[in-house]
């Protein structure tokens, strides 16, 4: 698979990041190689073969449905870099999710 | 039934389906123990998990799996054995984590199905899936800044997606009021519109009938009421119609219903399509459902609205239309059970509690549950009535008392005084009296006019402030008169 600038550009887009020029074409060479490397699995015969969603067999652990309440808001809310009464406050975003 | 719009040229018909989001009654969060009650203390319901702390990872909650089993079996589907959850990565603050927990391609039920029946015309909807997944946090949009609260955040709601089976907004309306009822008799979702715990999605396009290739289709976004959902469908469909009409094209996109002003309106449309990158969890390893579990489950759904209405048929002899108002909710449909096992004819307590107990209580805008009226106080008030110890109309006037006091019917009118007077030798003097007091009507009477007996009997209930059995006062009037 051939990595392309407009590859690049329409992920970065996705993960919301501007690239300048200089980056752009560092992330173009890099990208490629890690492709190609990648591609050497397309040459395993994978005929039959299940798709592995996780690699060790585990068993999932579920919880039971009792509340366990937060003890210190004030805590949970001093992690974020500003808030307002008890909301997170975060730079002004407009437009639809 | 078919929703048809006209044309010069040609007819187009309405292609819709609809995607629920359905928030699952459970106490805690899908991936967390935090607690899912509405309206607390904005982010007070949060810890590292639904944060997305670095070095938290997910626990998924049972009493959530089997509750979306149960709504996807009520709604006629097959579990899958194996399943899994994907991340679904968007950018915004209302998901700290930038992705939520959704499932992508092994959802946990597929392929089911919904009755429905609009205008008298059956018609089945297919539905294509049912899967678990979180839900995001609430924004505030301010001057300041954007406030997050991420109570919500987390909460494990239910997803079902129809097929485009539904060709009207009526149609859509129907479907949506037969889904409500099926979650709410199986108890897995309290389904209370004004918080949000339904909310509705709905794919419209619209094409030439007998054509058989779908038209451009546009989505209306979180809708939670069900006549929004009806009126935007039908404002949609006639708006894209118009476009073609004029030689233009329906351009695909995301579109709002603006309820006041009825019309949908475009949101800011995305230059491509937008790529969620879904991928398996890596954090929660992919499970298997039990045949066993789904079993223990299935074996406790309840008789559902659509069986409940068909022997409420067969065993009472109510109406198709009677038996399906009286099963939409669960609650009414038990309300109206017990006060037939109480005693009484089922279809006049069927008549009451429609008409006069469901038009009073909507007056208030109240529900069944809200009224301290018992379901045995109903039995016996038409009981009362059956054996002419009051007369109907009577009945309807302590009915609104019965509903606000929770006091029984008898106690009530044996207070008042409102019994009947059947006793002969009680009636035969006013009824003297009034043929004394009247001799013009009398005279009318037996010269033929029919009507001076109907004037006569008024008379007779006016002196006996309407406590006289009406059909007693009739007979004995008769006699009377004959005499
Ligand atoms: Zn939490």
């Amino acid at each position: 698979m051939q990595v392309t600038r407009d590859t690049v550009k329409e992920i970065a887009d996705y993960a919301m990041l501007t690239l300048n020029e200089q980056e752009l074409e560092h992330m173009v060479r890099d990208m490629q190689e890690i492709v190609s490397f990648v591609e050497k699995l397309n040459e395993v015969p994978t005929d039959g073969v299940e798709p592995m969603i996780h690699p060790v067999k585990l068993m999932i652990v579920m919880h039971d449905d009792t509340v366990q309440r937060t003890e210190d808001l004030d805590a949970v809310l001093g992690q974020a870099p500003d808030r307002s009464g008890s909301y997170f406050q975060v730079p002004q975003v407009l437009g639809e999710s | 039934m078919s929703h048809v719009t006209e044309s010069a040229e040609k007819t187009y018909e309405t292609v819709v389906g609809l995607e629920v989001h359905v928030e699952l009654a459970t106490k805690t969060k899908l991936f967390c123990r935090c607690s899912t009650t509405f309206g607390d203390e904005p982010n007070a319901n949060t810890c590292p998990i639904c944060l997305a702390h670095p070095g938290t990872l997910p626990q998924l909650n049972e009493e959530a799996v089997a509750y979306a089993i149960k709504a996807a079996l009520a709604l006629g589907c097959e579990i899958s054995e194996r399943t899994k959850f994907d991340r679904k990565s968007y950018f915004y603050p209302d998901l700290p984590k930038a992705y939520q927990l959704s499932q992508y391609d092994q959802p946990l039920g597929q392929n089911g199905k919904i009755e429905i029946e609009v205008d008298g015309v059956k018609k089945t909807v297919r539905i294509e899936r049912v899967h678990l997944e979180e839900d995001a946090g609430k924004l505030l949009h301010t001057v300041g800044g954007t406030l997050v609260d991420l109570n919500r955040g987390g909460v494990p709601l239910i997803e079902i997606v129809s097929a485009p089976d539904l060709r009207s907004g009526k149609e859509a309306r129907a479907y949506l009021e037969k889904l409500k009822a099926i979650l709410s008799y199986t108890g897995v979702s309290d389904v209370r519109m004004e918080e949000g715990s339904l909310r509705c999605d709905a794919n419209v396009s619209v094409r030439p009938v007998g054509e058989t290739r779908f038209g451009t289709k546009t989505e209306i976004k979180n809708m939670n009421t069900f006549s929004g959902v009806e009126k935007a469908i039908e404002y949609e469909a006639a708006r894209q119609v118009e476009v073609l009409k004029q030689g233009g094209w329906v351009r695909q996109e995301t579109r709002r219903f603006d309820d006041a002003r009825r019309v949908t309106i475009a949101m800011r449309s995305k230059e491509r399509a937008q790529d969620y990158r879904y991928f398996p969890d890596p954090d929660l390893v992919p499970f298997t459902v039990s045949r066993a579990w789904v079993e223990e489950i299935k074996s406790s759904i309840p008789e559902l609205p659509d069986e409940r209405r068909a022997r409420y048929m067969a065993q009472y002899g109510l109406s198709a239309y009677d038996a399906g108002v009286l099963t939409l909710e669960r609650t009414l449909a038990d309300f109206y059970e017990s006060a037939v096992q109480a005693g009484g004819d089922p279809k006049a307590i069927a008549n009451w509690l429609m008409v006069e107990v469901l038009g009073h209580l909507n007056k208030e805008n109240k529900a069944i549950t809200e009224t301290p009226m018992r379901p045995e106080h109903l039995s016996e008030l038409v009981k009362l009535i059956e054996e002419g110890v009051i007369s109907g109309k009577i009945g309807k006037s302590v009915l609104p008392e019965m509903l606000e006091s929770g006091e029984a019917p008898r106690t009530i009118i044996e207070r008042k005084g409102l019994i009947q007077i059947q006793d002969t030798s009680a009636l035969e003097p006013i009824i003297a009296k009034v043929i004394e007091n009247n001799p013009q009507s009398v005279a009318d009477y037996r010269a033929g006019k029919d009507r001076a007996l109907g004037f006569l009997v008024g008379q007779v209930m006016k002196e006996t402030k309407g406590k006289a059995n009406p059909q007693r006062v009739n007979e004995l009037l008769l006699k009377a008169l004959r005499s």
